[in-house]
């Protein structure tokens, strides 16, 4: 089983390094880049079967360790699918929020179709858009 | 009296702390290690400044699991003098000793230069020998000192005189310019709500030698050193 978690800078807090990457972009000449927020992506594989202890830890996981809730918010998303060693670990969509309708371009998963929206049976958000 | 300089794997201000405690009259050094929760008697810690941990995840995040902040945690709330420098502040906040959090700054700059401060309590244990409003020139060196705090909690800290230090000119206007970081209010350092423990990023132990072009970090120091012998006498 792996746990998906993506934190990112609560809304109200400034996120410097976000407005640094937008300008690289802007002056790159993507003109309609208008917003840019920097976050983390955290894969975490565990050892067990239980779906609903999964959920419990790595909820804990994020209150206690992974976000600052100070200054971050954070969600996660938990692959039942287990085995996500190498290629097969491909990371899917850091941004399970985004919906199934949006098509996320994965470059590390050569063997899949690159722009399928089809929603992963193993995962539990229901939203894996890859 | 006893000063408890806490040594975390990437702490790199310990001797520079240490140097300045060696030199106070009635102080002596004692160095903790982080998986020793024994604080050996001593009267005020000071978690000092660097990268503990590698600033892995978020600064302090992981120093804040250590066996000794635990220590910390019990002291402080027995009243004990605990005092964060730089990533000691960023640790102090990441433990709830402290509330608020300190981002990456305004401007993305590792910012190493001096700053003024100008003091808005002169009656804590680590600063009755300054006035109130009176200017320090200290150095400040880091990445991520931008204070951040909800506006609930920034009201908080104003209307309970927790802030102590702030970034001004050297008339001690606190004004955008002064401010190196992007912090709230041109906060530099606060204090909890008994006054028994300080955050500040700007580096006294760095300003408390002539020779190393300020002395006024020594007042805090010494400060610190009257308010506990003043505490073991009474």
């Amino acid at each position: 089983m792996i746990a998906k978690v993506v934190v990112m800078p609560k809304a109200v807090v400034n996120d410097p390094q976000g407005v640094t990457v937008k300008q690289g972009l802007r002056s790159l000449g993507f003109d309609e880049v208008d917003e840019v927020r920097v976050g983390k992506y955290i894969e975490i594989r565990l050892d067990t079967d239980s779906e609903a202890e999964a959920v419990e830890h790595v909820e804990q996981m994020c209150r206690k360790l992974l976000a600052n809730h100070v200054i971050e918010d954070f969600r996660y998303t938990i692959d039942a699918r287990g085995n996500t060693r190498g290629r097969q670990a491909s990371p899917t969509d850091p941004l399970p929020q985004s919906g199934a309708g949006t098509a996320v371009r994965d470059s590390l998963g050569a063997g899949d179709p690159p722009l399928s929206n089809d929603v992963s049976p193993g995962n539990r958000a229901g939203s894996g858009s890859r | 009296m006893k000063f408890g300089i806490v040594v975390f794997p990437g702490t790199w201000s310990d001797r520079d702390c240490g140097l300045v405690v060696e030199q106070l009259e009635g102080a002596e050094v004692e160095y903790l290690w982080h998986k020793d929760a024994d604080l050996r008697g001593v009267d005020c810690v000071i978690l000092p400044g660097g990268f503990s941990y590698g600033d892995y995840l978020r600064t302090g995040a992981i120093a804040r699991f250590s066996p000794v902040m635990e220590s910390v945690g019990e002291f402080a709330a027995r009243g004990g003098l605990v005092w964060g420098i730089c990533n000691g502040f960023q640790i102090l906040c990441e433990s709830g000793l402290l509330p608020g959090a300190l981002i990456r700054n305004a401007g993305m700059e590792f910012r190493c230069e001096w700053v003024h401060l100008v003091c808005e309590r002169a009656d804590l244990p680590f600063t009755h020998y300054l006035q109130e409003h009176q200017v320090i020139r200290v150095p400040i060196s880091h990445g991520e000192g931008n204070f951040f705090a909800d506006p609930a909690t920034l009201s908080r800290l104003e209307q309970r005189g927790q802030v102590v230090f702030r970034y001004s000119d050297e008339r001690g206007y606190v004004l955008l310019d002064a401010n190196p970081n992007g912090s709230a209010h041109n906060i530099a350092g606060i204090v909890n709500e008994r006054g028994n423990v300080l955050g500040m990023m700007p580096h006294p132990e760095r300003c408390a030698d002539p020779q190393l072009g300020g002395s006024d970090g020594l007042l805090l120091f010494q400060s610190a050193v009257a308010a506990a012998v003043e505490a073991l006498a009474s």
